[in-house]
């Protein structure tokens, strides 16, 4: 009897399964249906966006997480003050957004923003406090912003954020309902480039209050005032943007909704893009990528990210305290040969610390200041000034007699792969013998600040855009990269141009400054700055392509899908 | 019947607390923390802050003692340290019904045709059928799963077109995933019924039915199957344990928000409250499936019963 109903069982379940499976395919022929109908104006009717995120937002509380996709969602769902958007040449510009107008005071410490008249997603009007709400609750100690440091140009924020001034004594105030002034502790001149942070974007007290700690977690539990409104967040799978018909600029945005497909299998969104699933996809992978230039549906474009891979020096190892043996191991990689080989070709070259697509004043800092490691190759012979060294520091001259060791802060095959690329490199432009240590991330973080590394391998991505964000990180005070090396005039340099206005001037600072320290003193090694190839398809017009830029899908619409 | 039970409920509890302890002690002394884990360093203050504000500048000792005081009392595992404001708890019922959902779907399928399988392998034996089926268990053993959900996916919606990349919510994105996962459980419950049943029809009852003139049918149905699926229930009830937790890397390939992401990615976050929340999930999970088991054996097999009663 038993055993009857078990083989029951089994065989209903089979039934079922196959059952149901049988009856799928009908759903499939609905996308079809989907297809836009064109209007009169060329657009087509329907206008939507499949996209990929390529992981799950943390929160959508702009004081908290720190990850680039609920960046990515927060741009499209709030207004900050500003946007950095791009030109027809992919250069980036700023332009307003939530102010309608700034202006500041002579020597640029009291900013005044005019705020724009809009509305909360629930129709509640958009006021001057909302903004001073969000960047107080983001410096505020209890709040815990990973970001929160972005801040520190703004009056007290460095002594709010660390509990000893109450978050009245802050430099941000609404004068009155659409007045925001912002006093700096002194003259910044790349503070404009934060008011597109999400730091400083608008909260509203009143829902903040309402959800506390789950602020921000689900659609329900955040307001919004951007070109679009969460409609669905399905954690892990997929978000929906929906147009906001309470917009300030509604009449610009075409787009009614945008699918934020979470994928993180590459892969799955390779397979999704050429079937058509996606409209947008970054494919890195050589086989795939060559694929897709064949593709005549899809545009190719090729974007530099403002990040730069490096290598960095521990200055107070044994061997690497001499400035000469870091220059060979500078110039001991082939930067050309590492881009084609070992990074297929994507990503380009660095001879500079600042990376490309950065900007001062208009014009981007990388064209007019030539990568300084170029001339230390063109001038010296890597072996020679290693032999250099090595007798300066009264040991064997022969390069076989040296063994260091490069720490990779990751466990990963390709690091793997890379490690015995630079063991090679370095072995055969240099004659030395390189040892390869692989360690999990946070052990090789650690290792750097207790000093235990003598090469490590990082990359760093530029938070704003301006070449501060990468210069200051090799202040004296600065534990972002543990070298171990500091240098008064580098130090004075960086402050300098923290607090000087002009362009031009700025310019020259942070050139001597990169002279020092990737010329005279060569304690960093960079590498390749990453190269991104983004496929679109040519139905997609006006969706930003710059890694900075922070226009999301407000501008997008299709044309011929 | 009762005593007993009571007595395996109470070295439940044991378990799961010695397991909670391990987990929390072994997870502090991992170096590094939810923040050193992120890519870049972040100033001093800021880490501070953070500390303060998920309470991990305090002692593990205390830490611990906070933890399982807020278990016991609320039944509350935490906040999330990685996705700011999410209640684990919440993380965890809402996910693992996904990955129920498929895992139950895959199982499913991979029983039925697994025990199928192993059934005409065995009465089959070393015809072409036998070896037919044993040369795809062998495949679904050893061909890795992400290389059979690569293929699936690359052919029937990159090639085919036929059904969606990614994506939950319908029945038809549940497809291919679940085809992918059910070729472990195919490969294993043939096996494990093909020896089973080869074991069975050598037994004396089978002659003396077959003697009787019991048809064949009857004789598999009856004397066979019901014999042969006993064994296969044991490594059924882990695995029912095991479909909640999620198939981390399916849903990697198939976007689908089961639970094996936050199973596998809280480790490599250290998101310390994920870590020991998915594993009192699982290990609860874990400890039950193996009570209802041992139960439902005693049900099923009266040789069992009867000895338990007698003890």
């Amino acid at each position: 009897m038993k055993g009857k109903m078990f083989l029951a069982i089994l065989l209903s379940l089979l039934l079922a399964v196959v059952g149901l499976v049988g009856c799928s395919s009908e759903d499939v022929s609905n996308n079809v249906a989907d297809e836009g109908l064109q209007e009169s104006s060329g657009i087509d009717r329907e206008q939507y966006l499949n996209l990929v995120l390529e992981a799950e937002p943390t929160t959508l509380d702009p004081s908290k997480g720190s990850d680039m996709y609920s960046n990515r969602v927060l741009n499209n769902v709030l207004e900050p003050l500003t946007r950095l958007e791009e030109d027809e040449n992919q250069s980036n510009y700023l332009a307003a957004a939530g102010a309608e107008s700034w202006e500041h005071n002579e020597d640029g410490t009291v900013w005044t923003f005019k705020i724009r008249p809009n509305k909360w997603s629930d129709g509640v009007p958009v006021r001057a406090q909302d903004y001073e709400y969000g960047i107080k609750r983001s410096v505020a100690q209890e709040t815990a912003s990973p970001y929160a440091y972005l801040l520190e140009p703004i009056k007290n924020a460095s002594k709010v954020n660390s509990g000893e001034l109450s978050i009245d004594e802050l430099g941000v105030r609404s004068l009155d309902d659409e007045t925001l002034e912002i006093t700096l502790e002194a003259p910044t001149p790349y503070f404009l480039a934060l008011t597109y942070q999400r730091v400083m974007m608008p909260q509203r007290e009143d829902v903040v209050a309402l959800h506390g700690d789950s602020y921000g977690t689900q659609i329900d539990k955040i307001v919004y005032n951007g070109p679009f409104v969460l409609g669905t967040w399905v954690h892990n799978s997929e978000l929906i943007l929906n147009k906001n018909h309470n917009y300030w600029d509604a009449e610009t945005v075409s787009l009614d909704n945008v699918n934020l497909k979470i994928i993180q299998d590459e892969n799955a969104v390779y397979n999704s893009l050429s079937n058509g699933s996606i409209d947008i996809a970054i494919a890195n992978n050589p086989d795939w990528r060559q694929r897709f230039i064949n593709n005549d549906k899809l545009n190719h474009f090729e974007v530099v990210r403002p990040s730069t891979f490096f290598m960095f020096f521990n200055t107070r190892d044994d061997v690497f305290q001499n400035v000469n043996i870091r220059k060979a191991f500078s110039i001991g990689l082939d930067r050309e040969e590492m881009a084609n080989v070992i990074f297929h070709g994507v990503n380009t070259p660095a001879y500079g610390w600042v990376a490309p697509s950065i900007t001062i004043g208009d014009d981007e800092y990388r064209s007019l200041v030539p990568g300084p490691v170029k001339r230390i190759a063109e001038e010296n012979d890597p072996k020679e000034l290693l032999i250099k060294g090595l007798q300066e520091l009264g040991r064997s001259t022969d390069p076989a007699d040296l063994t260091i060791k490069v720490t990779l802060g990751s466990t990963d095959q390709w690091f793997r792969n890379y490690g015995e690329y630079i063991q090679q490199m370095y072995n055969r432009n240099l004659g030395v013998n390189v040892e390869i240590e692989q360690v999990e991330w946070p052990v090789f973080s650690q290792m750097a600040s207790r000093g235990e590394v003598q090469i490590g391998y990082m990359g760093w991505g530029a938070e704003f855009n301006d070449p501060a964000s990468l210069m200051s990180l090799m202040t004296s005070t600065s534990t972002a990269i543990e070298t171990g090396w500091s240098d008064e005039r580098y130090d004075e340099l960086i402050a300098l141009a923290a607090s000087e206005m002009d362009p031009a001037k700025r310019l020259e600072y942070f050139r001597e400054a990169e002279e020092i320290l990737l010329y005279e003193a060569s304690v960093l090694v960079p590498t390749v700055h990453p190269r991104i190839n983004i496929f679109r398809y040519k139905y997609v017009n006006d969706i930003g392509v710059t890694p900075l830029g922070t226009s999301g899908y407000k501008y997008g619409y299709t044309q011929g899908r | 019947m009762g005593r007993y039970i009571l007595k395996r409920v109470g070295l439940m509890l044991l378990t799961l607390w010695i397991i909670i302890t391990l987990t929390f002690l072994l997870m502090h002394s991992i170096p590094g923390d939810p923040l050193a884990n992120m890519a870049r360093k972040l100033p001093e203050q800021i880490q501070q802050n953070y500390y303060q504000r998920y309470g991990l500048d305090k002692p593990v000792v205390v830490q611990y003692g906070i933890f399982m005081k807020n278990l016991i009392t609320k039944g509350d595992l935490g906040e999330s340290l990685v996705y700011p404001g999410r209640s684990v708890t919440e993380t965890i019922s809402k996910n693992s019904k996904v990955s129920g959902r498929l895992g139950i779907q895959a199982l499913a399928m991979g029983v039925t045709i697994g025990i199928t399988l192993g059934i005409i392998a065995a009465l089959n034996r070393n015809r072409w059928p036998d070896f037919l089926v044993m040369f795809i268990a062998i495949l679904g053993v050893s061909i890795p799963l992400f290389i059979i959900a690569a293929l699936l996916q690359y052919f029937f919606t990159a090639k085919l077109e036929l059904l969606p990349t990614t994506g939950w919510g319908k029945f038809k994105h549940t497809i291919l995933p679940s085809i992918a996962m059910c070729f472990g459980s195919i490969a294993t419950y043939a096996r494990y019924m093909r020896s089973n049943v080869l074991e069975i029809v050598n037994q004396d009852y089978i002659l003396t039915a077959k003697a009787k003139g019991v048809s064949e049918f009857n004789i598999i149905r009856k004397h066979i199957f019901r014999n042969a699926i006993l064994p296969a229930l044991t490594i059924l009830g882990p695995q029912i344990a095991g479909i909640f937790t999620g198939a981390f890397v399916i849903e990697r390939i198939f976007g689908i928000p089961g639970l094996g992401f936050y199973y596998i990615n809280s480790i490599n976050d250290r998101d310390y409250t994920m870590i020991i929340g998915t594993t009192v999930f699982f290990a609860s999970l874990f400890i039950i499936s193996q009570l209802v088991v041992d139960i439902l054996y005693g049900v099923v097999d009266p040789r069992i019963r009867v000895s338990k009663n007698s003890r």
